[in-house]
């Protein structure tokens, strides 16, 4: 496409610089100087006519005139010689078809980015697809980030994320920074379990293990909290426990949802007597979080009154790439809200910042 | 795709630059009318390129594509449309492609409106114009490319620096740009002129409007420059003496002369070798202010670009040109005709005058701009030549030009009548001196330079009065006569009166500032401050916030007298993108006075420490330059200056073409 545009804008270029040879020789404009001063005698006869000057003054003026006149015309160009013409003509337009377009591409070539499209502000957050490149994505909220390293939301957004693009070690300091900034929660101390645990190779530690425990403690319910607790005691060999734990998880997840199928692909192995301890952040670490996610939603759809919430789901739909989503909600939020000014500026702050479209 | 498009277009430019500086030149040397043709064609390919180029970035800007790295650094996606428009030519290389495009829209223009022009002498002037398109545009793909992609794209520019988020900035480069960039066709004119080894009234002709229209860009650059530096940068002086505003004064001081001597040119053949160098000296002093701008090789406000690779850039361009220009000039100027000699009491003569003043007054600010610079090099020592060094070496020569102003205007060309002058101008001396009398008197112990000034701009402009007054009355001429005479006279006459009224009205202006008043205190609410003829007192200070800002605010209240002449507010604001505060003038204009408060600081017990000044008059001075752009206007609009040959020329080849037949 951009090498289409190069090429024809390249054609017109040329076109343009060849078109005036391609005019024959007898077209090409003939003044001399003389035009000039026949014009000057002209006006100084306007004037006097005009009474601007009197009769005398207007004779001078013309006096001088007309012997410029004829200096003028002593001096008029020899006509050029025909023959060499043809022969400059020739070397003048390879120039133009080859030398011009060749310099100008050689050029680009070496500084262009042609391969770069363009990226406006408001196509690039808003743009609804999963497989575009999470790094740009990742890099946006960086760049926040560096800017507002105490924006705690934000160290939330970008934790998860880490996570699933394997950036294991920042994930954790991530979730580290969130509970910090966003104080306890039973979300993010089991993202930062799951990051301790994918950076040592998928192995709960006792590290990782902590974190689980805390936010089982906190909310029984939280479905990592329990899946991993469930992972260390299958990991430590304890398969009776780990099975207890993983039936209990199920129990509260639609079997047919992608994680209930990854909870009972494990009581399968497990009671099949395939201990399998294995981490594959592809599979379940995405799907965990879209389903957290969809569940934020649902809740927030029967229950407005949680700010917070909020604009934790505005923000995990832009950085999911849904911007579409992610708008969605910044209405509802806006209804649900709407008693509430102080609510409605964050909210508008936020998805100024996000750059969500009204 | 834009973006890449613009990119490739830019150097495409370059490419098509080349073209247009080589192959009309050898044309034109050749005497081949189809390679000197091409001189046209490739101004309009050139301009076009660049004009996408531009377009593309400003397209970026709007849409805040901060995958292009300029975009990223001086724009932000929630600034105003406006100042992201403006935001292109906000910082260095958005900048430098404006004043490249300025160049070839010049160009774009000469070859329009060329067509009345020899042949060789358009070619000639292209040509030297894409040379010096060739260079910036190198310039800029090299060393300064705004089309430049980051791959790790930001989630949000950096914003502007708040101090140019302003209407004043949307205009005032631009403005300048116009002005600057309007002397380069001066300046291939004198090129084209030495290599074609002819110089004549013709080519004054064909010079004279364009240097008109640049001088017109470059006065209203100025004065916004001004302008903007008085109320945006909170310290209520209009000009500093700073080697920037000294770049920008140097091309109008030499480009004034300029307008001059080309008038004496094209009437009376003669300072034909003055003028071409004077074309050459004032394109120089452009390039240099751009230099000092551009390199950052000066401390100011304004070097926003400190990069010694560019400064050497450019100044490598600035030698190619001026070195060339004046070397050129060295080779060929013996062998131009000279001009025929004239009387020194007429109005050649006068303006030859003028010439010496003002060429020397250009060359007292230019010692004084690079003095400094030249010192730093020299031993590290740094020194500033500030305000004093200025008031005694240019000013006094602007006063003295200044005074014989009026007689210069008033003397016939050929051969002038001093006596006669003196006794047409003896009522607009004795207004001057009546002027000064009465303000003697009626502000006994103030500065006494003021009423002189004051006179001084009254002179000026009875002076032009006068002579628009002797032209068109004669005693014993019906009304209805004089009313057409004065419709009657050249519209360059009326450019002439009202440029010199206008410069008139400025020195009135400037002399004012000697009565300016300034109070500086610290005021509790409703404590009375007196400043001038006005008092101030605080009624509130509050906090406020704006978009992209955060201010507190005082605000006072006026009043003349008894009489409540409305609120007056200043600020001190924090901008969020950077958190760099501004301080925000309150500016009130009452007749041609302004009162200016400044905030200095809002105490925490609810005093507020603020400057305020009452500035009689002060609006003159920007007034004047108004007037004075107008004055241009009027002599650009003139219909001999404008229709040039194009209407002529038709009529006397049709004359030919019925000689044949």
């Amino acid at each position: 496409m951009i090498w289409l545009l190069i090429a024809s804008l390249t054609g017109l270029v040329v076109l343009g610089l060849l078109w005036p040879l391609a005019q024959p020789v007898e077209d090409s404009r003939n003044v001399d100087d003389g035009d000039f001063y026949r014009g000057q005698l002209q006006e100084i006869e306007r004037d006097r006519a005009r009474g601007l000057l009197d009769a005398q003054s207007a004779e001078d003026a013309k006096t001088e005139a007309a012997r410029r006149l004829i200096a003028a015309n002593k001096n008029s160009e020899l006509p050029p010689d025909r023959q060499s013409m043809t022969a400059r003509r020739k070397i003048a337009s390879l120039i133009a078809l080859i030398g011009v377009p060749v310099l100008a591409i050689s050029i680009y070539a070496k500084l262009g980015s042609p391969m770069m499209p363009d990226q406006p502000f408001a196509q690039r957050v808003a743009a609804p697809d999963e497989n575009a490149d999470l790094s740009v994505m990742v890099a946006k909220v960086e760049a926040r980030l560096t800017d507002h390293p105490d924006d705690g939301l934000g160290w939330g957004t970008i934790a998860p994320v880490y996570l699933s693009i394997g950036r294991y070690d920042d994930a954790v300091k991530a979730f580290g920074n969130a509970l910090r900034l966003v104080g306890e929660s039973a979300d993010l101390r089991s993202g930062l379990g799951e990051a301790k645990m994918a950076a040592a190779d998928g192995i709960v530690t006792a590290d990782a293990l902590a974190d689980f425990e805390k936010a089982f403690a906190r909310d029984p319910k939280n479905e990592r909290a329990q899946y991993y607790r469930a992972m260390a005691a299958e990991q430590d060999g304890d398969k009776p426990r780990a099975l207890i734990l993983y039936r209990a998880l199920l129990e509260t997840l639609p079997p047919d949802s992608e994680p209930g199928q990854l909870v009972t692909a494990r009581i399968a192995a497990l009671s099949g007597e395939q201990a399998k301890p294995v981490f594959d952040p592809n599979a379940g670490q995405s799907a965990m979080i879209r389903s957290m996610v969809e569940r934020l939603d649902a809740r927030l759809s029967s229950d407005g009154s949680d700010l917070e919430g909020w604009l934790k789901l505005m923000r995990a739909y832009q950085v999911l790439g849904d911007g579409q989503k992610a708008s969605d909600t910044y209405s509802k939020a806006k209804i649900a809200k709407a008693a509430d000014g102080d609510a409605l500026d964050k909210l508008s702050a936020a998805a100024k910042e996000l750059g969500i479209a009204n | 795709m834009s973006v890449e498009l613009g990119h490739f277009a830019l150097i495409m430019a370059f490419a098509t630059a080349l073209i247009q500086t080589l192959l009309p030149m050898w044309g034109a040397v050749a005497r081949d009318p189809a390679l000197a043709g091409m001189a046209r064609y490739s101004a309009f390919v050139t301009f076009g390129l660049v004009l996408i180029a531009y377009l593309a970035l400003t397209m970026a800007y709007i849409g805040s594509d901060f995958s292009v790295a300029n975009v990223a650094m001086n724009s932000h996606s929630t600034k105003p449309l406006i100042y992201k428009i403006s935001g292109v030519w906000s910082n260095h290389e958005g900048s430098m492609l404006l004043w490249v495009m300025i160049l070839v829209l010049f160009a774009a223009l000469v070859a329009l409106r060329g067509g009345g022009m020899p042949e060789r002498l358009l070619a000639s002037v292209l040509s030297v114009q894409g040379a010096i398109a060739c260079a910036f545009l190198l310039f800029i793909i090299l060393t300064s490319n705004p089309f430049a992609r980051l791959s790790d794209v930001p989630f949000d520019g950096q914003g502007l620096n708040p101090i140019l988020e302003d209407p004043g900035l949307a205009i005032h480069p631009p403005m300048l740009y116009l002005g600057y960039v309007g002397f380069s066709i001066a300046f291939s004119f004198a090129v084209g002129a030495l290599v074609h080894g002819r110089i004549d009234a013709v080519w004054a002709r064909f010079v004279r409007p364009w240097t008109l229209l640049a001088w017109i860009f470059l006065t209203l650059g100025i004065a916004m420059g001004s302008y903007w530096a008085y109320y945006e940068l909170g310290w209520g002086g209009w000009w500093f003496w700073d080697p920037v505003e000294n770049a920008s004064l140097m091309p109008w001081l030499m480009g004034t002369a300029l307008l001059h001597s080309t008038v004496v040119m094209e009437k009376r053949d003669a300072l034909k070798v003055w003028t071409i160098l004077l074309s050459i000296l004032t394109f120089s002093l452009s390039l240099l202010g751009t230099f000092l701008v551009r390199s950052g090789v000066i401390t100011s406000v304004h070097s926003f670009a400190s990069d010694p690779a560019r400064g050497i850039f450019i100044l490598g361009i600035l030698t190619l040109f001026i070195g060339g220009g004046l070397a050129l000039f060295a080779w060929r100027a013996p062998s131009l005709k000279q001009g025929g000699l004239f009387a020194p009491i007429s109005r050649e003569g006068a303006l030859v005058v003028n010439n010496l003043f003002l060429a020397t007054s250009a060359v007292a600010v230019l010692v004084g701009t690079l003095y400094p610079l030249v010192l730093e090099t020299l031993n590290g020592s740094k020194i500033s030549v500030g305000a004093p060094y200025f008031n005694l070496t240019a000013v006094p020569l602007f006063v003295c030009l200044l005074i014989l102003v009026p007689f210069g205007q008033s003397l016939a060309w050929k051969r002038g009548d001093l006596v006669g002058v003196g006794q047409r101008l003896l009522a607009a001396f004795g207004l001057a001196i009546v002027a000064m009398m009465v303000t003697f008197a009626l502000t006994r112990g103030g500065p006494v330079a003021a009423p002189l000034g004051l006179g001084l701009g009254v002179w000026l402009i009875a002076g032009s009065a006068t002579d628009v007054i002797t032209r068109c009355y004669r005693r014993g001429l019906h009304w209805k006569v004089v009313v057409e005479r004065a419709f009657g006279l050249p519209r360059s006459a009326w450019g002439t009166a009202l440029a010199h009224a206008g410069m008139g009205i400025t020195v009135i202006g400037i002399s004012a500032t000697a009565w300016g008043v300034e109070s500086l205190a610290v005021v509790a609410k409703h404590e009375p401050l007196i400043v001038g003829p006005y008092t101030v007192s605080l009624e509130q200070a509050f906090k406020r916030k704006g978009e992209g800002f955060r201010e507190d605010v005082a605000q006072f209240s006026v009043t003349e007298g008894a009489v409540a002449r409305g609120l007056i507010e200043s600020s001190k604001r924090i901008h969020t993108g950077r958190e760099m505060p501004t301080t925000e003038a309150g500016i009130v204009t009452y007749g041609f006075g302004q009162l200016y408060a400044s905030v200095n600081e809002i105490l925490p017990d609810g005093r507020v420490s603020i400057r305020f000044y009452w500035k009689p008059l002060v609006t003159l001075i920007w007034g004047g330059a108004i007037v004075m752009a107008l004055g241009g206007a009027l002599s650009l609009a003139d219909r001999r200056a404008r229709i040039a040959l194009s209407a002529k020329n038709k009529r006397a080849l049709s004359m030919k073409a019925e000689a044949k037949a």
